[in-house]
């Protein structure tokens, strides 16, 4: 027995704004570039591109989310850090992307006086598909309103100090 | 000599200025605990990314990648953050100093991009190429600023134009601490460890460990200016402190030395009255009585 059982990962995700997560967890599984990848403890040393999609991990018997937008991953010596622009939590992102599509759709509907864009549906679509699942953030790409998220996760933090 | 009437417009004006004095440094004190807080927010941001391209740097010492060995460019790009405002002692001299003889240390051309009304100001001035200024958020930085600024040199740096990147700010280490900091982000350094891994191991690179330095290289560009940013905002915020803090200081004691002068000049004007009137009475008495 290597005493595997009785150890533990550490996950770190940092975002320029704060950390979100610093705790001893089982097992992570993050999108990379490649596909999804799966860590546990005892990993060999890692580097990899993050995709846009969900960070999972378990603690225990409970299995936890973070929406991650890009980023960076890095394993090494049992500890899993994530460093990346923006990352959320799932009902906090959900939030957001809800908040964009309706100010983009008032401000298209301004701008445009009425006539109807691609972007615009573009948008409709991809808050329909967020609000089926959180997941459906692989799908969104060309990273549009990511700034936008930027500006709000800004907003937020101002307003929050 | 100056007249009561001076005196009294001197003591109301420094009165004035004191209250000026004062009410900025409460300000500031306001601002440097916010920035202090969004700094020690960001900070473990910056030290994990400053760790992970040390660990990849550990594992991949031998690529030739463009970030780590770039053709010679015979030029350099510095990023220089500074205040937009003044009033904050020798914080932005210091960092105006420090960018300049950085330059003249590497003593090869520079291109600028500056963050600061004070630094694009100073390096105008002496005529060094400004590629890009950004104004509009020392005391307050956005990451989106940081991101642009270092995207700016990062075009440059993939143009071939630079062959290395620097960012010279202010890095905060105590409220009277503020030490102006030059930093190299590209090329990216092969320190002491490269190579050595203790048991041996290898790192795996997804994508491959070029295309992984592809994306990771501009994220850590902007993490590091953001990084900068906050540091260049506290320490400015600090030095204000501490300047209009001796500004009130030297008002008060203006204002005091001036009180004394006034009230010297009222007192020996009212003892005057009062010996002319005594002198008046004893003279109106003599003539009664003769």
């Amino acid at each position: 027995m290597d005493g595997r059982a009785d150890r533990k990962l550490r996950l770190r995700v940092l975002t320029p704004y704060g950390s979100l997560c610093d705790r001893e967890v089982d097992y992570v599984i993050f999108r990379s570039t490649e596909g999804d990848a799966g860590i546990q403890i005892g990993h060999e040393p890692f580097t990899a591109v993050l995709n846009e999609g969900l960070l999972v991990y378990h603690v225990d018997a409970e299995v936890h989310a973070l929406v991650v937008l890009g980023g960076v991953a890095s394993v090494l010596d049992d500890e899993v850090s994530v460093v990346s622009e923006i990352a959320e939590h799932p009902d906090r992102i959900e939030r957001l992307i809800n908040d964009l599509a309706l100010e983009k759709a008032a401000l298209a509907e301004e701008e445009k006086k009425g006539s109807m864009d691609i972007q615009v549906m573009e948008l409709g679509l991809r808050r329909a598909l967020v609000r089926i699942d959180v997941s459906a953030y692989s799908i969104i790409k060309g990273r549009v309103g990511i700034a936008e998220f930027d500006e709000d996760a800004r907003g937020a933090d101002d307003g929050g100090n | 000599m100056e007249s009561a009437q001076g005196l009294k417009s001197r003591l109301h004006s420094i009165s004035s200025t004191r209250q000026i004095t004062r009410s900025m440094q409460m300000i500031a004190s306001t601002k440097v605990q916010k920035t202090l807080r969004r700094m020690q927010q960001n900070a473990p941001y910056v030290e994990r990314f400053d760790d992970i391209i040390r660990n990849v740097m550990r594992f991949a010492f031998h690529t030739r990648h463009r970030y780590i060995a770039p053709p010679d460019a015979g030029c350099s790009a510095i990023i220089a953050v500074s205040g937009n405002r003044g009033l904050c002692g020798a914080y932005n001299v210091n960092v105006c100093r420090e960018t300049v003889s950085q330059i003249r240390r590497m003593n090869r051309d520079v291109r600028c991009v500056t963050v600061g009304r004070k630094i694009r100001d100073h390096l105008g001035r002496r005529k060094y190429i400004v590629e890009r200024a950004f104004d509009g958020a020392s005391e307050s930085p956005f990451y989106e600023t940081a991101r642009d600024a270092g995207k700016i040199a990062l075009e440059l740096y993939e143009k071939g134009a630079v062959d290395s990147i620097f960012i010279v700010y202010t890095r905060y280490e105590s409220a009277l601490s503020l030490l102006p900091f030059t930093k190299q982000i590209l090329p990216l350094g092969v320190s002491d460890q490269s190579g050595r891994d203790p048991r041996g191991r290898q790192m795996s690179f997804e994508p491959g460990l070029d295309d992984a330095l592809d994306h990771v290289v501009p994220l850590y560009l902007s993490a590091c200016v953001y990084g900068a940013m906050l540091n260049a905002a506290a320490c400015e915020q600090s030095a204000r402190i501490v300047s209009m803090d001796a500004a009130s200081r030297n008002c008060a004691d203006m204002y005091e030395r001036l009180s004394l002068r006034y009230n010297r000049l009222r007192q020996s004007s009212i003892t005057q009255e009062l010996n002319e009137i005594v002198g008046g009475a004893e003279a109106l008495l003599s003539t009664e009585e003769g």
